[in-house]
């Protein structure tokens, strides 16, 4: 079972990429444990979006596309989709 | 009007306005005093200010009495980074409310070199002209030859014919023609809503040259060099890196994602071409520079060629986020290159592109659902929309019915096509679903100038933390307050939007910066009451322009259809007539949206009518 990360903006940039995965078992993982193992994967998306399994500031996540979540308690469930985006919503 | 020598502006304002009379060919300076700036600091708020002192707000917009104001700010030449800007404020022709648009660069560090904290325009010229601005000289010389030239040569034409050291603000075709959405344009960037361009257009002006020699003084210059080094070390880091690596249109894919990227005339929150429109796609297929504008230490603007890579075509044109949705997803339009292009030909006819898109996107629906018969105009058609905004630029042919924006041509075709016209108050809405960011959705019911992003930026509300995008509830009227209370702040100060992440204290540290600019003893709770007043102040001069409360509020198709690619995306009226009487009642207004004549009085806001 896996959790979707889908990467935009400067979070794709990083990454190289625009979408991740997480394995989780069924009652889900923690945003922190989610952002440690994104480290693993993409070293330049860690460097610069998170430390210690928190989201820099300027840097937000949402679950599904419906609420918004930066506490690294949080849990996230497989199947669920975790969006990785910059926090600045304007253009 | 006088002024004792304590109630002048010792340091960051000249406290003089110039006021032009173009068809007198004459000009008077006047005074503005040292407690009036500070009550409406400059930008948007001082260009308020000066249009209800000029008494503009019940003359229409394209007679001659009408004023159009270019304001600056006391940060204008500053070393402060993004603050070399100025604001173009006047009644609008699309709304017939108030109008202040921004731009930024060179226009606005000469024009404030003029000597003047504002440059007001009003009258009509009897030939195509151009108004010469030289410090105290002030001249009309005739530019007939001018009329018809694009906005990016008609600037270079006049820098050849009066040297490089002055600047202009130009109109292209649109702002001759009358276009209700035309923009005034300096250096490729646009005061692009709301038709000044048109205001200008009525003049018989077609550009605003300046240039000067004084400079203002500093109250804490060295104390001011080191915050701007702060500042400007500030704006490097995370919170504007989206700006820098892939301009405004970084959120597109995310946007397109949340289903809040309004697509065929906000029939839909998602674009299935999305892709080939964003900023990534585009770094990919054809070449790029970046630019800033004077002053600047983000560099938001991303230059891309017209064509893809594998062409020999050099030219190349500014994508924003607006542009690409509102001339991309809006009209259906998935090809890149026509977009592209309809966004270099709205710029070269000097066309706001989002009220010319989202006029067109609106036609394209009313001729798909056979209100008009217009066929060629379909969705997706990137051709047609290249010659609607050619005709539009010119009012040629159905571009006549066009260029008077989604509004009025609604009511030209009938059929209740106002209820899917994309506006409100006249002005089209930009790039962000209502339905799908109902926080931004009421801040674009009540905003002054109409719908409208900057502001209001309330969707800085829809996307944070615990945030309940799809559910609009009364309480939530207190943060769209404050969003637009922080914009009323930069928009006067004047500082760009893509500062906003880097602040922690938007009042504290702006009132630093007035405090070392102008050594006004500011704090941040007299920022927030800048802020309450300046918005009051726009929304009493709508009461005198005809404002009714009826007019805030969205069309209503956002009010009754869910999106159809998000059932969850909906709203109903009562809730969202809720959610504006909450805003007007935090303003300290009526429920209905009045202002009290003692609120006016406290904010010390003349209003020798206030009689509804």
């Amino acid at each position: 079972m896996a959790i979707r990360v889908e990467l935009y903006g400067i979070p794709r940039q990083r990454a190289g990429t625009e979408l991740l995965h997480v394995a989780a078992e069924s009652a889900g993982i923690s945003l922190a444990q989610i952002l440690t193992d994104l480290e693993k994967q993409a070293p330049e998306l860690a460097a610069a979006c998170f430390q210690q399994g928190t989201l820099r500031n300027g840097y937000l996540a949402s679950i599904d596309g419906k609420t918004f979540v930066t506490d690294p308690q949080t849990v996230v469930l497989p199947g669920q989709s975790l969006l990785l985006f910059s926090a600045d919503a304007g253009g | 009007m006088t002024t004792g020598e304590s109630d002048r502006p010792r340091h960051g304002n000249h406290g003089r306005y110039l006021r032009i009379d173009v068809t007198r060919q004459a000009s008077q300076s006047e005074v503005i005093d040292q407690q009036e700036l500070r009550k409406f600091l400059g930008g948007s708020g001082l260009g308020t200010y000066l249009l209800l002192r000029e008494e503009a707000a019940e003359v229409d917009p394209l007679a001659p009495e009408a004023v159009l104001a270019f304001v600056f700010s006391p940060l204008v030449g500053s070393p402060l980074t993004t603050s070399a800007k100025f604001a173009v404020v006047s009644k609008s022709p699309l709304t017939g409310r108030l109008n202040d648009s921004l731009a930024s660069s060179r226009f606005a560090l000469e024009g404030k070199k003029t000597g003047h904290d504002a440059i007001l325009l009003r009258g009509r010229a009897t030939q195509p002209s151009v108004v010469l601005i030289d410090d105290d000289q002030i001249s009309l010389e005739p530019a007939g030859d001018l009329w018809g030239k694009s906005c990016p040569d008609a600037e270079r034409l006049l820098k050849e014919r009066y040297g490089p050291d002055y600047q202009a603000a130009v109109i292209g075709p649109a702002g001759e023609q009358q276009v209700r959405y035309a923009t005034i344009s300096h250096d490729g960037r646009h005061a692009g809503r709301g038709g000044s361009g048109a205001v200008l257009g009525s003049k018989n002006i077609k550009a605003v040259l300046v240039r000067g020699s004084q400079r203002v003084s500093w109250a804490e210059p060295e104390e001011l060099v080191e915050l701007a080094k702060g500042l400007s070390e500030k704006s490097f880091g995370p919170a504007t890196a989206k700006y820098r690596e892939l301009g405004t249109a970084a959120n597109m894919l995310l946007l397109n994602r949340l289903k809040a990227l309004p697509t065929r005339n906000f029939q839909q929150g998602s674009f299935e071409q999305a892709v080939e429109l964003s900023p990534e796609q585009l770094n990919v297929t054809r070449t790029k520079t970046r630019s800033s504008c004077a002053a600047c230490t983000i560099g938001c603007e991303h230059i891309y060629g017209v064509t893809r890579k594998r062409t020999q075509d050099s030219t190349g044109t500014r994508m924003e986020y607006e542009n690409l949705f509102a001339l991309g997803s809006l009209c259906g339009v998935g090809e890149a290159d026509d977009v592209i292009r309809a966004s270099q030909l709205c710029d070269d006819l000097g066309l706001d592109t989002i009220s010319a898109g989202g006029t067109i996107a609106f036609a394209m629906e009313c001729v798909e659902r056979g209100f008009w018969d217009v066929p060629w105009l379909k969705f997706g058609d990137g051709q047609a929309l290249l010659q609607a905004i050619e005709w539009i630029g010119r009012r040629h042919d159905v571009g006549d019915m066009l260029a008077d924006g989604s509004r009025r041509l609604a009511h030209k075709i009938g059929h209740d096509t106002i209820e899917f016209a994309p506006q409100v108050k006249g002005l089209e809405i930009p790039g962000y679903e209502p339905r799908a960011l109902q926080t931004m959705g009421l801040g674009f019911a009540v905003a002054a100038r109409g719908a409208d992003h900057n502001r209001s930026s309330a969707y800085e509300v829809d996307i944070a933390e615990g945030a309940r995008r799809h559910d609009l509830r009364p309480t939530d009227a207190v943060q769209a307050v404050e969003t637009e209370n922080r914009a009323a702040i930069m928009d006067s100060m004047i500082l760009c939007k893509f500062l906003r992440g880097v602040f922690t204290d938007l009042y504290e540290e702006a009132a630093e910066m007035l405090r070392q600019v102008t050594g006004w003893d500011v704090d941040s709770e007299e920022l927030e009451e800048t802020a309450r007043r300046i918005i009051t102040a726009k929304k009493w001069f709508n009461i005198r322009a005809g404002w009714k409360p009826d007019e805030d509020t969205l069309p209503a198709r956002f009010l009754d259809e869910s999106l159809a690619d998000d059932q969850q995306a909906q709203m109903s009226k009562q809730h969202f007539q809720q959610a504006v009487e909450a805003y007007n009642q935090c303003r300290g207004w009526s429920p209905e949206g009045w202002i009290d004549p003692q609120q006016l009085e406290e904010f010390g806001i003349d209003h020798p009518q206030s009689d509804r």
